[in-house]
């Protein structure tokens, strides 16, 4: 390997961590209900919004744009293509994003843990135990942990 | 994206530093293991971060260098970059940093963080549950409940309208802290989202004490903890859970700077702030800062809502091996954040004009509960360093100012790292320890990359 190569292609690749797709296409099988868009005029129409949307707050906490959570248009190849690609995706994203999944590095264990909490405390849908193990090799082989410390790996983990 | 996978520095480094060093910069590690550039590694290294290294001899091995490390911010508007962070679009906010966007979570580039008071725009943003719709909310604010129960004598069920008129208005400048600030730092990763040090803010605040309130509703005997709601629909939209609920010991909902606040910086709070009312519990993880305030449960036990269990804003008691599972009984609640300093000047990515021999540098330092007593700055990696002039808090809970004036002594890449001490003695410590499975209290010495051109 190049030195320059090594380092162009790195910083490449922490720029593609760290983006997020938008594009159109398949959505999650859960629907948030959301607020309507915005108003394109804000300042104009607002009396007339008063009325349609509930009545004005205060000045300043209407927002002019809707926070990106309303909007929010995760598909399934936002995640990498694999085995359980799109389990995963129709089982995490009905609630969150995959920028959440996709910012996590851990091992097979603390994936458990995590789709386990997920059930526990947020209520998810309880699968089967194929559709479990499918979805937890699918994250664990993804997203596995990407830092390790100067010493390399650590001594006490298999 | 293809099958074809690219190797990022970073993976490169997690594998074996060492060898990433061979690899990208035929850089060695010498029997002390400083690092050790041979002629071509240095000039590897130089070319990757733009600039001579002066103080290569001092940069120990292994160490990915800041100007890699973390993501430049770009100065100028204009299209949406293709590479690099993704940058928050909402109308009201400055170019924050989007972790995720459902639930949004946004934080603020520590360059952004330069001013006194947090300005509402660069405040960062976590939320846990959607944002709740404008169009749920009553058309006057004034008209807002929020529910006092549990062990008082008298429940409270008061609109905002009367808070604001029957007691006395405070404002502060608070610290405001995600309890996760820092995540980004442990390695292996933890789980939640990887903050850098950007899941913070120090923001004016208008409101009434929550002492007051809770003495109006007259506390019984055998109430000792708090419990938070507030109108964020959960993720799910099953609109019978909470999104989180979490609260505070007895003795922290009653101290003077624990407040409902209902203007940030002297204005109405914006929606994806908490608008109409919101807790502030200056100092403690963010979490017990219940945005969209509707109840405040008085428990006579530690609460148990949703984000107290498990291992969600707990420290492992026992040090535990990184990346292990952990046991949730052996966790003791997340309080007081740690204390954590900022170079908020000059930014990271910074170039300095050639010839440039000095920079007056600034940031911010705070440490939850406690004040920082002292900063210290180095720009040789940590072998030596040097005090920076401390400031006092504008007032308990406000974050402090920090600044120094700093040789540079030639041309070259430089990396700029803060260390503060807060009053009980504890430091920033080098790398993010106490590892645990959900990532919090990671606060070690901050980073910032600059480069004298020549």
């Amino acid at each position: 390997m190049k030195p320059i190569t090594a380092v162009s292609v790195s910083i490449l690749a922490l720029a593609v961590a760290l983006l997020v797709d938008r594009g159109a296409g398949l959505r999650p099988r859960v629907e948030i209900p959301q607020a309507a868009p915005a108003s394109p005029t804000p300042a104009s129409s607002a009396p007339q919004a008063a009325t349609t949307r509930g009545g004005t707050l205060a000045k300043g906490t209407i927002p002019r744009s809707l926070p990106p959570d309303a909007s929010h248009q995760d598909t399934v190849d936002t995640l990498p293509p694999g085995k359980g690609q799109e389990e995963t995706f129709y089982m995490c994203a009905a609630c969150h994003g995959t920028a959440l999944i996709k910012q996590q590095g851990m091992s097979r264990e603390l994936w458990e843990a995590s789709f386990q909490l997920m059930i526990d405390r947020h209520g998810m849908a309880k699968p089967d135990d194929a559709d479990r193990a499918l979805i937890i090799d699918y994250l664990a082989e993804n997203f596995p942990p990407r830092r390790k410390g100067r010493g390399g790996d650590n001594p006490f983990l298999k | 994206m293809t099958g074809k996978r690219e190797r990022g520095l970073h993976e490169l480094y997690a594998d074996d530093p060492e060898r990433a060093d061979a690899l990208v910069f035929d850089r060695r590690a010498d029997a002390s293991r400083r690092g050790f550039l041979r002629g071509a590694g240095l000039a590897g290294m130089g070319a990757a971060v733009g600039g001579t290294i002066p103080f290569a001899g001092t940069m120990p091995a292994g160490l990915v260098p800041a100007a890699m490390a973390q993501p430049v911010q770009q100065a100028q508007a204009g299209p949406p970059a293709e590479k690099g962070p993704k940058i928050l679009k909402m109308d009201g906010k400055a170019d924050l940093v989007v972790l995720g966007d459902k639930p949004v979570v946004a934080e603020t580039p520590a360059h952004l963080l330069d001013d006194e008071v947090t300005p509402t725009e660069k405040f960062f943003v976590r939320n846990n549950g959607l944002t709740p719709d404008p169009a749920s909310m009553p058309s006057d604010p004034k008209a807002w409940k929020i529910k006092i129960d549990g062990e008082v004598n008298t429940p409270l069920d008061i609109t905002l309208g009367d808070l604001m008129t029957r007691f006395p208005q405070v404002t502060h400048k608070l610290m405001l802290e995600c309890g996760g600030n820092g995540r980004s730092f442990f390695v292996p990763e933890a789980r939640g989202n990887q903050w850098t040090n950007g899941g913070a803010g120090c923001a004016e605040w208008t409101g009434v004490r929550l002492a007051d309130v809770l003495k109006a509703a007259g506390l019984k005997s055998t109430a000792v903890y708090t419990g938070h709601y507030g109108a964020d629909p959960h993720l799910s939209g099953d609109a019978t859970k909470p999104s989180i609920s979490r609260g505070v010991r007895l003795e922290k909902a009653m101290e003077e700077h624990t407040i409902i606040a209902f203007k940030m910086n002297g204005k109405d709070i914006p929606l994806i702030h908490g608008a109409p009312a919101r807790l502030i519990v200056p100092g403690w993880a963010g979490s017990t800062s219940a945005k969209w305030l509707n109840r405040i449960w008085v428990r006579d036990k530690e609460h148990d809502g949703p984000g107290m269990g498990g291992f969600s804003y707990r420290m492992s008691k026992k040090p535990i091996v990184p990346g292990s599972k952990g046991d949730e009984k052996d966790t003791v609640i997340l309080e007081s954040m740690p204390v954590r300093s900022i170079v908020t000047f000059p930014a990271h990515g910074t170039r300095l004009a050639g010839g440039t021999r000095k920079i007056d540098l600034r940031g911010h330092a705070w440490a939850g509960d406690n004040t920082v007593q002292s900063v210290e700055i180095s720009i040789d990696y940590g072998a030596t360093w040097k005090k920076a002039d401390v400031k006092a808090p504008a007032n308990k809970f406000a974050w402090q100012r920090f600044t120094a004036s700093i040789d540079l002594p030639s041309a070259g890449y430089y990396e700029i790292w803060s260390k503060a001490t807060d009053s009980k003695g504890a430091t920033q410590p080098f790398q993010a320890g106490h590892w645990n499975p959900q990532g919090y209290g990671g606060n070690p010495v901050s980073r910032v990359a600059v480069l004298v051109e020549t």
